[in-house]
């Protein structure tokens, strides 16, 4: 993807009022957990979603703890049992 | 060890002393080594490490988080479970120390190069005559607003965030400002630059179907 496509794609995604990312992070564990109990948190919480599609820190910690807090039971278990 | 314990619980048990709190402690540290240690195995940027390294990793990330998490518990809102606003904060403090460490070297003038943001690539080969008029003109509107409306720690920012993707964090602490203040920075600048597009009654949208 040129730079110039990004940027442009930056621009369409860009919004009057936007969250920071401390404010996203903050409401990080309860927009993970919403959508892990089958929510739809793109229509509930449109700004945390439009900020995770436009800051790649952001969205790196959304992908991370939907993993670890996904991960259980079913490995860390098995060894916590053990 | 348990950790299906309630929030009052979690609570309850870390904020006590001996060795209530010691056992949750330890639960809590379990719990997030293991999980931050499977995270990392299936990193693809952390694959030349080993087992043992990244066990190591873990260990050294889950004791910090937990460090941070014992003086942040009174902060603890309850809107999630207890387990899943404490990885939230491990997460934070282990993607954030892999950012350190993957920029430690990079220099301040790199990172705040005041960069080009000139297309060095544009997909024009099968546009018409008519799109490649358009093209032009929204590159010239987007430089013009680059160079003319937007300050020079505008560019800096966008350019190192949108090029070269240095971490807010890392780059506020370079820029001397907060990673807020540096988000409003770039956001001010992304918002002037549409608004003049939409001047020339060009969406962003549009802009954007003109060079796909
Ligand atoms: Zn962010």
């Amino acid at each position: 993807m040129s730079l110039f496509y990004k940027l442009l794609r930056m621009l369409a995604l860009t919004k009057e009022r936007e969250l920071t990312c401390s404010e996203v992070n903050e409401l990080l564990d309860y927009y993970v957990e919403l959508e892990q109990s089958g929510e739809n948190v793109k229509a509930l919480m449109p700004t945390m979603t439009q900020h995770l599609r436009i800051c790649p820190e952001c969205k790196e910690e959304y992908d991370a703890l939907k993993k670890i807090t996904g991960i259980e039971p079913i490995m860390a278990t098995a060894q916590e049992a053990s | 060890m348990t950790t299906d314990r309630s929030n009052e619980t979690w609570l309850a048990d870390l904020q006590a002393i001996g060795a209530q709190q010691d056992a949750a402690i330890q639960d809590l540290l379990s719990w997030l080594e293991r999980r931050l240690f499977y995270y990392l195995r299936d990193r693809s940027d952390l694959r030349r490490l080993n087992g043992d390294e990244i066990a190591q990793m873990a260990a050294d990330f889950a004791q910090d988080s937990v460090l941070i998490i014992l003086k942040k518990s009174d902060q603890f809102q309850g809107r999630s479970k207890f387990t899943t606003w404490a990885a939230k904060i491990a997460v934070h403090q282990a993607l954030g120390e892999l950012r350190r460490a993957r920029w430690r070297d990079v220099s301040l003038d790199e990172l705040t190069a005041d960069g080009s943001f000139e297309p060095d690539f544009l997909n024009t080969e099968q546009a018409t005559p008519e799109q490649k008029a358009l093209q032009s003109d929204i590159i010239a509107t987007v430089m013009d607003v680059m160079q003319n409306e937007l300050s020079e720690r505008q560019r800096q920012a966008l350019y190192a965030r949108l090029v070269l993707g240095v971490p807010s964090g890392l780059l506020a602490e370079q820029m001397n400002t907060n990673p807020n203040a540096l988000y409003k920075l770039i956001h001010d600048a992304r918002k002037r630059l549409k608004a003049r597009l939409v001047d020339r009654g060009l969406s962003p949208e549009d802009a954007l179907s003109v060079f796909s």
